[in-house]
C-alpha cells in the first residue's frame, strides 16, 4: 500500500448560522467532542477515519481540512449570520473533488466518504444547482439531519435521499445525533457494489428522530 | 461563496498510528453459532517439482467484532496439474463465508472431472500444449482449458445458489438474519485456476488458466528475471471508484459467456511461483508495476519461502520491526517480529528494483542474523499462516487468503 494508506473520509457540515447560538451551538460542540471521543477507542476508526469540518452561516467555511483522528482538533465554532446552504455544498463539492483520492490500477482509492450535513432552518442563497450536481454524481453518502422543524425536509431530499429529522434541537438530541454519527462511521466500510444505488446501510436512527421517506 | 482550508493537515507515519492501535485490536472468538467457520486453516501439497500451499485467516476487524472468517480457499490436483480456487466473501453479507466454501468447492470438483474426463478422451494434451503458441493444436487445448474454467465459474456460482436454496425457509437461517434470506446474502468473489507443466523445446515451462469474478489478485512471478519481466498479472480485478466497490458472483455475472471469456486468461511462461490472493493481501501491495514484488520479497525475507543457496554473507545490519499480536483479554500479549522490505527499501535508500536486484543477498543476511526470530524454522504452510496473521499495515484489517505454488525445479 501507498504512503496514503486507505481512508475513510468524513465531512460534518455544520450549520452555525444565528438560529443556532446559545444552547444549539454549545450542543454542537459538545457533540463533536463526544464523537472524537468515541472514535478514538476505535482501532479500526483510528487507522482509518479522516475528519474535516465545513461550517456555513453567511459564508462556507472549511475550518478543518481531512484531517487524522488522532491529529484532529475540536474546530472552534460561534453562531451567527444567515444561511448559506448553496455555497456549503459548493465547498463540500469542491473539498471531495480535491482531497477524496479514488482508486485506480495502481492506487486503492479512499472508502466512499461520508458527509453528515446539520442544519435547523432554510438556506438564504442559491443552494438548487450545488444540490442537483451532489445528488447526480454521489460523490459520497450523504446524510442530512433536519435539526427541529423549522428545517425544510423537502429541500435536504433534493441533496440527498438519506434525511432524517430530530424533533428539537435539545442538548440531549443533539448528543444523540452525534452518537448515531460514530455508530454510522463505524460501521460504514462495508462493501457497497459500484453503479448500485441502494440505500447506504447505517444503524437505526436515535429515538425520536424521523427518517425522511 | 466559501473559504477553502488555509493549509493541508499534517499526517502521522503509519507505524506511529498502528503502534497505538495494536493494543486497542481485540481477538475475540466467534460470537455466532449457526455454522461458525474455522478462524484460519492452511494446507501444503507436494509436487514432483514443487508444491502448491494456501493460508487463509481471520483479519483484525472480524477478530475484533467476534465474526467468522469470511475467506475459503480450495486446492486440488490431477497428477501434477494444479486446481486452485480462492473466495472472499462479501463483508457485510450474513452468510458469505457458506457461499465462498461452495463456490470454492464446486468450482475445483468440476475442473477436477473435467479434466479427468478430458484427459481420458485426449491422450496427447499434454504434448498439444507443448506445441509452439502459434500452432492450431495448442491454440486448440488452450481453449479447451480456458472452456473449463469458464464453466466451472458458473459452476461456482450454483455451488453458492444450491446454498442458498438448501437454507431458505428455515427458522434458524431467517431469525439470525430477522428476515427471510436471499441468494445475496451468499455474496462472494471467485478466483480459479489450473496450472500445467510443460516442457517446450527442452524448456520447463507452466501453463495457467485463470479466470476471476470481484478482487483479488491473481499473479505469476519469474524470480530470476530483470525486475522489469518478473511479475504478470493472471486476472481482471473488479473495482470502482472507491475502495470496497467490487462485484460478486451471480446469475448475471455467469450469465454471458462472452464475459467470461474476456475475464479468462491464458499464459504459458518459465515461471517460479503463482500467487492468488484476496484482497485482503493484494491491497496491501497495490501500486505502480512491481510493487506487488515486495508481497514476494516480504514472504522470503521472513522465510515463508525458503530459500535453499547456503552461501555464507559478510555480516550486514538489516532491521526487523516488531508486531504486537493482539490476543483474547484473558491472556497476555505477545511479541512477534516480522521483517518489511518497504522498511528496508527506506532504510538502505533502495528503489524497488535495486531491491528486486538484491534479494537474495537480503534473504541470506536476515537468514544469517534472524534465523531464530522470523519463520525460517516453521514448516512453509505455518509460516504463511503466522506471516498471513501478523504482518501489519495501517488500514489493512480484512481477512486475509494467500494461495501459492512454487517451482522447484
Amino acid at each position: 500500500m501507498d504512503e496514503y494508506g486507505r481512508r475513510l473520509p468524513v465531512y460534518l457540515v455544520l450549520d452555525c448560522s444565528g438560529s443556532m447560538s446559545g444552547e444549539p451551538i454549545e450542543a454542537v460542540k459538545q457533540g463533536v467532542r463526544a464523537l472524537l471521543s468515541e472514535l478514538r477507542s476505535d482501532p479500526q476508526a483510528l487507522e482509518t477515519a479522516f475528519l474535516s469540518v465545513i461550517t456555513f452561516a453567511s459564508t462556507a467555511q472549511q475550518v478543518i481540512p481531512l484531517t487524522e483522528l488522532m491529529l484532529f482538533q475540536e474546530p472552534e465554532i460561534e453562531a451567527c449570520g444567515v444561511t448559506a446552504l448553496g455555497s456549503a455544498l459548493e465547498l463540500l463539492n469542491y473539498c471531495i473533488g480535491s482531497e477524496v483520492r479514488h482508486s485506480t490500477p495502481t492506487q486503492k482509492g479512499d472508502w466512499k466518504p461520508l458527509v453528515f450535513l446539520l442544519t435547523d432552518g432554510v438556506p438564504t442563497d442559491e443552494w438548487l444547482a450545488s444540490a442537483k450536481q451532489l445528488k447526480a454524481s454521489r460523490p459520497a453518502n450523504i446524510i442530512a439531519c433536519a435539526a427541529g422543524s423549522n428545517a425544510d425536509t423537502k429541500i435536504l431530499k433534493q441533496i440527498t435521499d438519506s434525511v432524517i429529522m430530530m424533533n428539537t434541537i435539545s442538548s440531549g438530541d443533539m448528543a444523540r445525533f452525534f452518537e448515531w454519527v460514530s455508530g454510522s462511521i463505524r460501521k460504514s466500510s462495508r462493501l457497497a457494489e459500484p453503479g448500485k444505488s441502494g440505500a447506504l446501510e447505517l444503524p437505526p436512527p436515535p429515538e425520536g428522530f424521523v427518517i425522511i421517506p | 461563496m466559501f473559504h477553502i482550508a488555509k493549509k493541508k493537515a499534517e499526517r502521522l507515519e503509519n507505524n506511529v498510528v498502528t503502534d497505538y492501535t495494536s493494543p486497542l485490536w481485540q481477538n475475540n472468538k466467534v460470537k455466532s453459532s449457526l455454522e461458525p467457520f474455522c478462524s484460519s486453516h492452511c494446507e501444503k501439497i507436494e509436487l514432483q517439482n514443487g508444491f502448491m500451499m494456501g493460508a487463509s485467516t481471520r483479519g483484525k476487524k472480524h477478530r475484533h467484532e467476534a465474526r467468522n472468517n469470511d475467506d475459503w480457499f480450495e486446492l486440488d490436483t490431477i497428477g501434477q496439474w494444479c486446481l486452485i480456487a480462492v473466495s472472499d466473501g462479501a463483508g457485510s453479507k450474513l452468510f458469505s463465508r457458506i457461499g465462498a466454501k461452495e463456490s470454492c468447492r464446486s468450482a475445483i470438483r468440476f475442473m477436477k472431472r473435467s479434466l479427468e474426463e478430458v484427459l481420458s478422451q485426449f491422450e496427447n494434451l499434454q504434448q498439444r500444449l507443448e506445441k509452439e503458441q502459434t500452432d492450431s493444436e495448442f491454440i486448440s487445448a488452450c481453449s479447451l482449458l480456458a472452456n473449463i474454467v469458464q464453466k466451472a465459474m458458473k459452476e461456482g456460482f450454483r455451488g453458492v445458489k444450491n446454498a442458498y436454496e438448501a437454507r431458505r425457509g428455515k427458522t434458524e437461517y431467517e431469525k439470525e438474519a430477522g428476515r427471510e434470506i436471499k441468494i445475496s446474502d451468499f455474496d462472494c468473489t471467485l478466483l480459479i485456476g489450473i496450472l500445467i507443466p510443460v516442457v517446450v523445446n527442452g524448456n520447463d515451462e507452466h501453463i495457467a488458466v485463470f479466470s476471476q469474478i470481484g478482487d483479488g489478485l491473481i499473479l505469476s512471478i519469474s524470480d530470476k528475471e530483470e525486475f522489469d519481466q518478473a511479475v504478470r498479472i493472471l486476472g481482471y480485478a473488479d473495482g470502482g471508484r472507491f475502495s470496497g466497490e467490487t462485484l460478486f458472483l451471480s446469475e448475471k455475472e455467469v450469465a454471458l459467456s462472452e464475459g467470461l471469456m474476456k475475464r479468462t486468461r491464458v499464459s504459458r511462461r518459465k515461471i517460479s511461483h503463482i500467487m492468488v490472493m484476496t484482497d485482503g493481501v493484494s491491497d496491501d501491495y497495490i501500486g505502480e508495476y512491481g510493487e506487488i514484488l515486495r508481497l514476494y520479497m516480504d514472504l522470503y525475507f521472513n522465510g515463508v519461502l525458503k530459500h535453499n543457496d547456503d552461501e555464507k554473507l559478510k555480516n550486514n545490519t538489516m532491521p526487523a520491526s516488531l508486531s504486537v499480536e493482539p490476543t483474547p483479554s484473558d491472556c497476555s500479549k505477545s511479541v512477534f517480529e516480522l521483517q518489511y522490505s518497504k522498511r528496508i527499501q527506506k532504510l538502505e535508500g533502495l528503489d524497488i528494483s535495486a531491491l528486486w536486484q538484491n534479494k537474495n543477498k537480503i534473504i541470506k543476511t536476515n537468514k544469517l542474523k534472524y534465523e531464530d526470530k522470523l519463520l525460517f524454522n516453521k514448516k512453509s504452510e505455518d509460516a504463511l499462516l503466522l506471516w498471513l496473521r501478523h504482518y501489519v499495515e495501517r488500514g489493512s484489517f480484512d481477512d486475509r487468503t494467500l494461495v501459492i505454488f512454487a517451482n522447484q525445479k
